[in-house]
């Protein structure tokens, strides 16, 4: 998830403050995104908070909002590197929704898969046994069941959406014929390939489409039984690979490949649960007894 | 105690999940979008009238505990369904300005975004546009999109934002037609005063 933050800081680097300040010549402000969030709760956290308490004390929008910048990037340096895991998990999600929800007008898919994913973050036990922390302090996890349940959580979760989204997919015709699967990736802004270049699959978008509607739906099932899990989970990071290499929409594809490891990495790689960082920090396999 | 604390509070927030996903797809049921049969469509819309008063009856006396229910959804990032690209992929919206000056001359422009991140995200906007029901916000967004274009050109008499739709040519034809065409949906006029 700090990877997942350094991107997001990253794709938004340059356009961070235009897009979040008081400017005329943006094309939506800040304002209006965050009058939009009044009508649903005042409580929802949001950069006009930070705004209006630094020109309490005399700092000037951009000011805040490089600093905000700054503190976001922090923290998800802190959280790759696992020190100061708690407090950077937590810091990190606040001020991540406090960003997506003052553009909340522009928002998509990937701003609401990683606040869940640094939501689930603050509750699991931490620090993990990758994490600076635990190397720095050699403190064992300490509630191991809490992780389970956690990470038990995030895997009904995550068949929560991919069934969902695949019923909803399978309500209109268009995922059945393939014309849906054709105007996903021929449509702007997600035609980073050519729709000629792509005119070679159209006998096969029909089953296409149809696959997509199998591996969302089948999911919830097939993710858990021994047999198939395997097969569930490649094809399920093999669809957001191509989601992200084919759309352009990387972000989105990296956190759902994050989010999916995270919930059934361990189940499919099993040895990945044995894996324990050595003296020098270096990643050690289980030695056989 | 902490443990069952915890494994209750997971629980009702699974369920939550559960119940926003519901909702959002007799949403999408009641608002005609699928292929299902009339009765269906029928069906949920009176499901959803039926919610929504309950929800208003109880709404005044409700209000603080509904902001924060609302609140803890966007918290924990599950506010929306996840009916992405459902149940059929929209066709891709294109906004462009038309500038008009005092002498009659115009001029166009497409909406100027500094990246490839915010220029994703403006689509996202425009494709959602359709989807706001309430058509002052709508006016509004538009307004401020406008007011933008016409801070670079604030001699301008008027501008006309006009929103169509990108329609991608079907597979069959795709190798011999590279351009998409282009659908006019609505236009909105707008004039700014200097003062």
């Amino acid at each position: 998830m700090g990877l997942q933050l350094l991107f997001f800081c990253f794709s938004l680097r340059a356009s961070w403050v235009s897009l979040f300040e008081s400017d005329p010549t943006q094309p939506v402000s800040r304002e209006l995104s965050e009058a939009v969030l009044n009508a649903q709760s005042h409580f929802i956290p949001r950069l006009g908070w930070f705004i209006e308490g630094g020109a309490a004390l005399g700092l000037s929008e951009s000011t805040v909002l490089n600093i905000t910048f700054a503190l976001l990037l922090s923290t998800g340096f802190l959280l790759v590197i696992g020190l100061f895991s708690r407090s950077a998990a937590v810091a990190a999600w606040f001020l991540h929704l406090c960003a997506i929800k003052s553009a909340n007008l522009m928002t998509y898919g990937v701003d609401n898969f990683a606040t869940i994913g640094l939501f689930y973050l603050m509750f699991a036990p931490l620090p993990d046994r990758f994490a600076l922390d635990y190397v720095r302090t050699k403190t064992p996890q300490r509630n191991r069941g809490m992780a389970d349940v956690c990470q038990r959580v995030l895997q009904l979760h995550l068949c929560i959406v991919y069934f969902f989204s695949g019923l909803t997919k399978s309500l209109g015709i268009g995922w059945w014929n393939g014309t849906s699967f054709w105007r996903a990736i021929t449509s702007p802004p997600y035609d980073v390939i050519p729709a000629h270049t792509w005119a070679i699959l159209a006998p096969a978008l029909p089953l296409i489409g149809i696959g997509v509607l199998v591996l969302e739906i089948g999911y919830p099932v097939f993710i858990w039984l021994r047999r198939t899990r395997f097969i569930w989970f490649l094809g399920v990071i093999a669809m957001h690979v191509a989601i992200g290499l084919t759309m352009g929409l990387y972000l989105f594809a990296f956190v759902m490949i994050v989010l999916n490891f995270a919930a059934f990495g361990s189940n499919v790689f099993p040895f990945l649960d044995k894996i324990r960082p050595s003296k020098a920090g270096i990643l050690q396999r289980p030695r056989r007894s | 105690m902490k443990q069952l604390i915890g494994r209750t509070f997971l629980c009702g927030h699974l369920i939550l999940v559960l119940w926003i996903c519901v909702r959002n797809t007799a949403l999408l049921v009641g608002d005609g979008h699928t292929s299902l049969p009339e009765w269906a469509h029928e069906s949920a819309k009176r499901t959803q009238s039926a919610i929504a008063e309950v929800h208003a009856r109880h709404a005044e006396a409700l209000v603080f505990l509904d902001q924060l229910w609302t609140t803890y959804e966007h918290a924990a990032g599950i506010d929306t369904g996840y009916g992405f690209f459902a149940p059929a992929v929209p066709n891709a919206s294109k906004l462009a300005f038309e500038i008009t000056y005092a002498d009659d001359y115009s001029e166009y422009e497409l909406p100027v975004v500094s990246d490839n991140a915010t220029g994703l995200r403006l689509c996202t906007l425009l494709s959602q546009l359709p989807r706001i029901h309430y058509e002052p916000l709508r006016e509004l967004v538009m307004r401020m999109i406008a007011y933008s274009v016409w801070q670079r050109h604030p001699t301008a008499k008027r501008i006309r934002a006009v929103v169509g739709f990108i329609r991608v040519p079907p597979p069959g034809t795709a190798r011999d037609i590279d351009i998409a065409d282009y659908e006019f949906q609505y236009a909105y006029d707008f004039t700014f005063d200097t003062d």
